[in-house]
C-alpha cells in the first residue's frame, strides 16, 4: 500500500512501476430525490476522487440496491439512476465494468446508490491534497460556482425521509460529465508536466472543505479571496459560495512561476481556471470578502478535529428470535418436479434474473483495455499494452446475511469480492468499502454497524487485505425501519498476464465440471428461501477465511497455469444459478450427477461459502486433481459441459433456451 | 514507407486514443490531430473517432462540425482524402454534410452498448477493401443517438448507388431506417458508421473478436499501394 485512508483515494502497488487508487462511495440519498442527477454526481464525485490522486481513471462499478422490483417506486428510482450513471460515465469515456443490482423491499425509500472507481499511474506521479510552500498560488479551476448543492451534504445525507417534508429536489447538484471530461484531460496534462503541488475536488461543503483539507494537511495556512471565485450567479453570499456544491470543480496548488503554464493549459481545454488565494507562512485559514476578513480558523480545527460520537450500541432483543427461525427447517422440494419448477423460479426472480437491460445502457468498451465486464465474476482492465498486466475488481455485499449477523455478514461480503477476483484468475490485493446502515442514533443499528466493521478488520487482517479507504453512509431508513445493515466491499485484484484470466461462460463441450469447496445445508439468508418461503431467518453462511485463501490460490494457480477454462464463484443462489449463467453465457449446457453424500436440494441451492464450480479440459484433469489433492481443496467431480441443456441425472431437464427466457425476461418485463 | 493517419481530438472525443491503437496494431502511424488545428498535418487519411464532442449538447456533432480542424477535413475530403467517422464521428460527417441523413436519439430512449452483428454491404470504399461483400462481421455498438434516419429518396439513391456500406443484422439496436449501420460517399472515400470498429482490433480485449481491424488494413493497404 502507497497510500492509505485519509487522502482522497487509496494506493496500491500492482508492480512494473504502476500503482492503482481505487475507492467506492454512496450517493444514496441523493439518489433517492433525483435519481438522473443523484446517481450521475456520484460517479462525478468518484472520479475526481481518482483524479486528484494524479491517476487517469479508467473504469467504474456500481452496486445499486432497490425496493421490491415490482414496487411502483422502485420504476421511479431505477430507470433514472441507470440512466443517470450511463449518462455521466459513458460520456467520460471510462468502461462500466462491475457492480451489482440487488431488490429487497428493505430499501424502499432508501435506494442504495454507490459508485467507485479505479485509476492508475506511475509510482512518481502520485499527488496529495496538501498546501505547501508559502507563496504557493491556489487555483479554483473547472465549473463557475453556483447555487446547486448548497448545504446538499448536510441536508440529504444526516437525515432520514418522510412523507411530511418538502421535497429537497433543489439540494442535489447537476452535473455536467464534459466539464468533467475537460477536467480530467487539463488535470492529467498538468500533472505530466509537474505542475501542481497539492490537490483537492470539490465535493461535499465545497470550497470551504476543499480550502481547510488542503490547508490543514500542509506546513503552512491559507489566505483566500472569495471575490475572485468565478460565479454563475453573482448575488450569491459568501456563505453559499463557501457551501455550495456545484460540480466539475477542483482546487490545485501551484508554484508561482508554474501559474502561467497552468492557466494556459486550462485555457486549451476550455477551463475556467482563476488564482482565489495563496498559502502563507502561518497556521491560518483566512477568507476574505469585499475588503474584509470573514472567516479566521485554524484549518486544522475545521478538518481534522471533528467531534467524536460515543453512541450508545446494544445487540438487538429480536436478534435470536431471528435467528431461531431457521431456514434449514422449511419445506423442501418433494418431487422433482417441484424441484425444477423452483430452478426456474430462482433464475427468474428479479434479484438471479439477468441484468444485462441495465448493464447494456453503459459503455463497457471504451479505452480499449476492457478484458472482463459485468456478468463476469470481478471486471478486468488491462494496464500495459506490452506486459499484459492487469487489475480485477469485484463489489459484493449481502445484506440479508448481514442482518442475521452483522459480524459474519460483512465477512461475507468480503469473502465472496475475494473470492470473485480470484475466481477470474486475479491476485486479491487491497479492500475498500461502502458502508451503508440506517441510522446510528438507534441502539440495534449502531451495534450492527460496529458488529460489521470489527468483522471486516479481523477478516482483512486474516486474509491480508488492507483497507485503503471507504465511505460510510448512515441514516438509511424511512421511520423505524432502517435498511438490512448492508457493508459493501470492493476488493482489487493484479494478474500478471490478462490472458491468462478465466471467464464465466462455458467454452467446449466435454470439459469436466468440479464443484470446488464443502457443500453444507447452508440456506439462512439464501435466495432459494426468500424466493420460494419469502424467509429471513436462521444463520448465514459459515466463514472459513482459510478455505477463501485456499480456493483463491488454487483458483489463480489453475487459472495461470491453464488448467481450467471457465471458472464461476458460488453465492446467492448457489450451485445451479451459477450454472446456469454459465451456460447461457456460452451457450453450451451440462449434464449434473449429484455426488454421494449430498442430495440434490443441497446440491443445487446450498449457499454453503468458499466454494467455485470450474470446468477442467480432459487433458488437464489428472494435474488439476492432483493440485487439489495436495493442497487440501475438496475438489468433487459433478458433471460435463454438454448440450443444449441444463440435466440434472434422475432430477430434471431444462433447455437453454426455456432457462435464456427465465433469466433474460424478468427484468425488461419490470422495467422496460 | 507506411501511412500515416489522422485522429482528431475534439474536446469531449472519446475514443482517440484506442484509435491511435488500432492504427498502429493495423501497422499504419496515427498521427493526433487538436481540433483547433488549422492543417491536418500533411496526413493520408483522416478518423474522427467516437465520443461526445461538447458534450453533445445542441445535437451529436452540431458543434464540434464548426470546429477550425473541420475547414482544412473538408476540403480535402471533397478532393479525395479518405476519411472515416466512427459513432460521433459519423455524427459529425452528417452535421457537415460530407455524408447524408442524420442520427436521432435511439427508437427505445435508452443508452445501448452490445456486441453488433451487421453486414459488409459495400466492400470497395476506400475503408472496406479487406472484407468481402455480404461478410458478416461482430463490431461493438455503442450510443444514445444512433437512429439513422434520412427521407425516401436519399435512402432510396442510397440503396441504387450501393451507397448503403453497413446494414444491422438479425435486430436494429436504435430504430435505424432500413437497418442502416454505416453509409459511404459516392467516391468512396468518406464512411461513417455507428458501431466502433477500434474495439474490435485485440483478442481478448472487448468482445475478444478481431472483425474490426480489417477497416484499418484496408485504408493501409490502399495509401501503401497507391
Amino acid at each position: 500500500m502507497l497510500v492509505g485512508i485519509g487522502e482522497n483515494a487509496g494506493v496500491v502497488d500492482v508492480g512494473q512501476g504502476y500503482a492503482v487508487t481505487f475507492k467506492v462511495e454512496s450517493h444514496n440519498h441523493p439518489s433517492y430525490v433525483e435519481p438522473y442527477q443523484g446517481a450521475a454526481t456520484g460517479v462525478g464525485g468518484i472520479v475526481r476522487d481518482i483524479i486528484a490522486m494524479g491517476a487517469r481513471p479508467v473504469a467504474v462499478v456500481d452496486p445499486l440496491r432497490f425496493g421490491a422490483a415490482d414496487h411502483p417506486d422502485t420504476k421511479r428510482v431505477l430507470p433514472g439512476v441507470v440512466a443517470g450513471i450511463g449518462g455521466y460515465g459513458n460520456c467520460l469515456g471510462l468502461p462500466n465494468i462491475g457492480g451489482e443490482v440487488v431488490f429487497d423491499a428493505c430499501y424502499q425509500g432508501n435506494p442504495l446508490v454507490n459508485a467507485g472507481a479505479i485509476g492508475v499511474m506511475r509510482h512518481e506521479d502520485i499527488h496529495l491534497a496538501k498546501a505547501s510552500g508559502a507563496g504557493n498560488k491556489v487555483i479554483l479551476y473547472g465549473a463557475r460556482t453556483g447555487g446547486d448543492g448548497i448545504g446538499g451534504a448536510s441536508i440529504l445525507a444526516s437525515e432520514t425521509f418522510d412523507d411530511a417534508k418538502p421535497s429537497k429536489r433543489p439540494a442535489v447538484q447537476v452535473g455536467d460529465p464534459f466539464q468533467e471530461k475537460l477536467l480530467i484531460e487539463c488535470t492529467l496534462e498538468a500533472f505530466k508536466e509537474k505542475l501542481v503541488v497539492g490537490i483537492q475536488d470539490l465535493g461535499a461543503a465545497g470550497l470551504s472543505c476543499a480550502t481547510s483539507e488542503l490547508a490543514s494537511n500542509g506546513s503552512g495556512g491559507m489566505r483566500v479571496t472569495l471575490d475572485d471565485v468565478p460565479l454563475r450567479d453573482s448575488t450569491l453570499s459568501p456563505e453559499e459560495i463557501l457551501m455550495s456544491e456545484s460540480q466539475e470543480r477542483m482546487c490545485a496548488v501551484v508554484e508561482p512561476e508554474k501559474v502561467d503554464r497552468f492557466l494556459e493549459i486550462c485555457e486549451k481545454w476550455d477551463v475556467i481556471a482563476t488564482v482565489i488565494g495563496e498559502v502563507t507562512d502561518g497556521d491560518r485559514l483566512e477568507i476574505y470578502w469585499h475588503g474584509g476578513k470573514i472567516v479566521d480558523v485554524d484549518p486544522r480545527t475545521v478538518a481534522h478535529e471533528g467531534p467524536v460520537y460515543e453512541r450508545p450500541y446494544a445487540r438487538p432483543s429480536w436478534q435470536d428470535t431471528l435467528q431461531a427461525d431457521d431456514a434449514n427447517k422449511l419445506p423442501r422440494p418433494a418431487t422433482s418436479e417441484e424441484l425444477k419448477d423452483q430452478v426456474l423460479k430462482l433464475v427468474s426472480s428479479p434479484n438471479q434474473a439477468s441484468k444485462s437491460w441495465i448493464t447494456s445502457q453503459y459503455d463497457h468498451f471504451v479505452q480499449g483495455n476492457t478484458v472482463l465486464a459485468q456478468p463476469e465474476d470481478s471486471g478486468m482492465i488491462r494496464i500495459d499494452e506490452e506486459t499484459g498486466l492487469g487489475v480485477a475488481i469485484a463489489t459484493d455485499g449481502n445484506g440479508r446475511y448481514a442482518k442475521l449477523d452483522p459480524y459474519a455478514g460483512a465477512q461475507l461480503a468480503l469473502a465472496e469480492a475475494y473470492r470473485n477476483v480470484a475466481t477470474t484468475g486475479a491476485k486479491p490485493l487491497a479492500v475498500s468499502d461502502c458502508l451503508n446502515f440506517g441510522s446510528p442514533e438507534d441502539p440495534a443499528v449502531m451495534w450492527q454497524f460496529a458488529e460489521a466493521i470489527r468483522g471486516l478488520a479481523d477478516a482483512c487482517q486474516q486474509l491480508g487485505t488492507p483497507v485503503t479507504g471507504g465511505n460510510v453512509s448512515l441514516y438509511n431508513q424511512t421511520g423505524e425501519a432502517a435498511i438490512h445493515p448492508t457493508p459493501v466491499v470492493a476488493v482489487l485484484g493484479v494478474i500478471d498476464d490478462v490472458a491468462r484470466r478465466t471467464p464465466v461462460a462455458f467454452q467446449e463441450e466435454g470439459q469436466l465440471l468440479y464443484l470446488l469447496g464443502d457443500t453444507r445445508e447452508e440456506f439462512g439468508g439464501s435466495a432459494w428461501s426468500q424466493v420460494v418461503h419469502d424467509h429471513l431467518g436462521g444463520l448465514p453462511p459459515k466463514v472459513d477465511l482459510e478455505r477463501e485463501r485456499l480456493l483463491a490460490e488454487i483458483l489463480i494457480s489453475a487459472s495461470r497455469d491453464g488448467m481450467i477454462d471457465s471458472a464461476h464463484d458460488l453465492s446467492d443462489g448457489g450451485l445451479i444459478q451459477a450454472v446456469v449463467e454459465s451456460a447461457l453465457l456460452g451457450g453450451k449446457g451440462a449434464r449434473l450427477i449429484v455426488p454421494d453424500g449430498l442430495d440434490a436440494f443441497t446440491l443445487l441451492f446450498s449457499e454453503s461459502a468458499g466454494r467455485a464450480v470450474v470446468a477442467v479440459p480432459r487433458s488437464e484433469e489428472v494435474r488439476f486433481n492432483d493440485m487439489c489433492g495436495a493442497r487440501g481443496l475438496p475438489a468433487t467431480r459433478i458433471g460435463v459441459v454438454d448440450g443444449d441443456s441444463v440435466d440434472v441425472q434422475g432430477e430434471f431437464t431444462l433447455s437453454l433456451a426455456e432457462l435464456r427466457e427465465a433469466h433474460e425476461g424478468t427484468i425488461p418485463a419490470l422495467l422496460a | 514507407m507506411t501511412a500515416r493517419i489522422g485522429v482528431v481530438t475534439f474536446p469531449g472525443s472519446l475514443d482517440d486514443r484506442d484509435t491511435q491503437r488500432a492504427i498502429r496494431l493495423a501497422g499504419a502511424e496515427p498521427v493526433a490531430l487538436w481540433h483547433k488545428d488549422k492543417d491536418l498535418k500533411q496526413v493520408d487519411a483522416v478518423v474522427l473517432c467516437g465520443g461526445f464532442s461538447y458534450g453533445d449538447y445542441l445535437r451529436a456533432g452540431a458543434i464540434a462540425r464548426f470546429s477550425p480542424v473541420m475547414e482544412p477535413l473538408l476540403e480535402q475530403a471533397r478532393a479525395g482524402l479518405p476519411v472515416l467517422g466512427i459513432c460521433n464521428g459519423f455524427q459529425i460527417l452528417t452535421e457537415a454534410h460530407l455524408l447524408p441523413g442524420t442520427m436521432l436519439r435511439n427508437d427505445h430512449l435508452h443508452f445501448i452498448c452490445r456486441d453488433q452483428k451487421l453486414r459488409v454491404e459495400n466492400a470497395e470504399t476506400a475503408w472496406t477493401t479487406d472484407y468481402s461483400a455480404g461478410q458478416e462481421i461482430h463490431i461493438p455498438l455503442k450510443n444514445n443517438d444512433g437512429q439513422y434516419v434520412a427521407d425516401e429518396r436519399t435512402l432510396d439513391e442510397l440503396e441504387a448507388e450501393g451507397r448503403v456500406a453497413f446494414r444491422y443484422l438479425d435486430f436494429n439496436p436504435n430504430g435505424s431506417q432500413r437497418d442502416i449501420a454505416g453509409v459511404t460517399n459516392a467516391a468512396g472515400n468518406v464512411v461513417g458508421l455507428m458501431p466502433h470498429p477500434e474495439h474490435a482490433v485485440e483478442p481478448l480485449i472487448g468482445t475478444g473478436r478481431t472483425d474490426g481491424l480489417p477497416f484499418f488494413t484496408s485504408i493501409l493497404k490502399k495509401l501503401v499501394n497507391a
